[in-house]
């Protein structure tokens, strides 16, 4: 996997404007999940859409929902460096 | 586990002929849930799609449920008469014996073989893979399945997370022994569990891990608990897989499935596993925003509704899921049959 397939920050971001209507500028990496209203099946529902669009097996139960936006972007890079599915 | 392959060289099948539902009279809207707790229509609209669901009245038990819709569906088919009762629930009027019997007996079929299944809200594709396999099997020609659900009785009071999420009610369908390329026929039921997660969808008293534990359990380990996060994840993911499984061994694409009958626990779940499998989010039906989640008696309960509705016609592509407690998964493919829901 080559740095340049890999996902970026903004391609999350963009995932978490479309599925929950966030807008983009709200969204950054040191943001509290809190802070942006994202409830815990949000976050589930985030991280499936990003799985699909990277084609990753991404660990849920290492989700944590007190967590920051930059925090699920870390799970997604860890996942796709694992191989994906 | 492929109940198809049964009785690979022959084209005996199990062919749902019947399809009845009952709910209990009793409604209970979100705003009626905000009185003791601290919740709102709002947020449980929006973070579920539920709006109602039904509730039994005292002396309501799933027995009766279940009677109510195994006849209904029974007069469906046009029959008095089956081989035999398999009733899923989660609610059993007792921990011993099963329900199915009494079912059974109310339903004046005494003497034959009923018995209960506990998968949870996999349970009615757990209990319609077991009966489609009496009936290929030859020991039954015609069998009565039931989903019947009080969840309304393990939950607690108190928990604003499940407690708006369940409601109460039975739906049931007849099979007959036919033709594998008849429609209605039941053909692979793609069933799984994980045992690894039965702490996430539990009651954990009541049995004998808590009679045998050291420890005295506390009040709240009688009633339902969920830990909704990580079910939300596993159902998606479980679904959707043994969803794309059953197409693929139908010889569907995704486009060509006409209707979706999901276990209706989250409209939330519904459109991910809509997402996940690429079937149109059009083809969903959607019957929690009246009943809530009905756990065992939800897919039976849904395709009555749609059968009611239009929504399922004769011909139309259909795919089963469910997930639930155990873990437990299932889903199936199936042409719906021309039949009548009562």
């Amino acid at each position: 996997m080559t740095n340049t397939l890999q996902p970026t920050f903004d391609q999350l971001a963009v995932i978490i404007e479309e599925k929950l209507r966030i807008p983009r500028d709200q969204i950054q990496p040191e943001t509290p999940l809190k802070d942006i209203d994202m409830d815990s099946l949000a976050i589930i529902e985030v991280m499936l859409a990003a799985e699909k669009q990277f084609g990753a097996n991404i660990p849920m139960e290492d989700v944590n929902s007190d967590g920051k936006a930059e925090d699920l972007y870390q799970l997604v890079l860890a996942a796709v460096g694992a191989g994906g599915k | 586990m492929r109940t198809a392959e049964v009785n690979a060289a022959g084209t005996r099948s199990a062919v749902i002929c019947g399809l009845g539902a009952w709910l209990p009279p009793r409604i209970v809207t979100n705003e009626e849930l905000t009185t003791r707790l601290d919740t709102s229509d709002e947020w449980i609209r929006t973070r579920t799609g539920i709006k109602t669901r039904h509730f039994v009245s005292p002396g309501m038990p799933t027995s009766h449920l279940a009677t109510e819709a195994g006849a209904r569906a029974m007069e469906s088919a046009g029959v008095t008469e089956v081989d035999a009762v398999v009733l899923a629930t989660t609610t059993p009027d007792r921990p011993c014996p099963a329900t199915a019997p009494v079912v059974a007996h109310r339903l004046g079929l005494t003497g034959r073989p009923a018995f209960d299944i506990s998968a949870v809200c996999t349970g009615f594709l757990y209990a319609l893979s077991a009966a489609a396999g009496l009936v290929v099997s030859g020991a039954a020609e015609q069998i009565l399945v039931i989903g019947a659900e009080t969840f309304s009785t393990i939950i607690d009071p108190q928990d604003r997370t499940s407690g708006v999420l369940f409601g109460d009610g039975a739906g049931a369908v007849v099979l007959r022994a036919g033709d594998r390329g008849e429609p209605g026929a039941v053909g692979r039921v793609e069933l799984g569990s994980d045992g690894s997660l039965a702490d996430i969808i539990t009651v954990r008293a009541g049995g004998s891990e808590q009679r045998t534990a050291q420890e005295p359990h506390s009040p709240a380990d009688c009633y339902f608990s969920m830990r909704g996060q990580e079910v939300f994840a596993h159902a998606v993911k479980h679904m959707s897989d043994a969803a794309q499984t059953v197409l693929t061994d139908a010889g569907w694409q995704p486009q060509e499935v006409d209707r979706v009958v999901g276990h209706q626990a989250n409209l939330r779940i519904l459109h991910a596993i809509s997402e996940r499998t690429d079937i149109p989010a059009e083809r969903l039906v959607v019957h929690l925003d009246q009943v809530g989640n009905t756990a065992a008696a939800s897919i039976p309960l849904a395709l009555a509704h749609a059968q009611s509705t239009g929504e399922l016609f004769p011909g139309a592509r259909t795919l089963l899921a469910a997930f639930g407690g155990g873990a437990t998964w299932g889903a199936t493919a199936l042409t719906w049959p021309a039949v009548k829901a009562l």
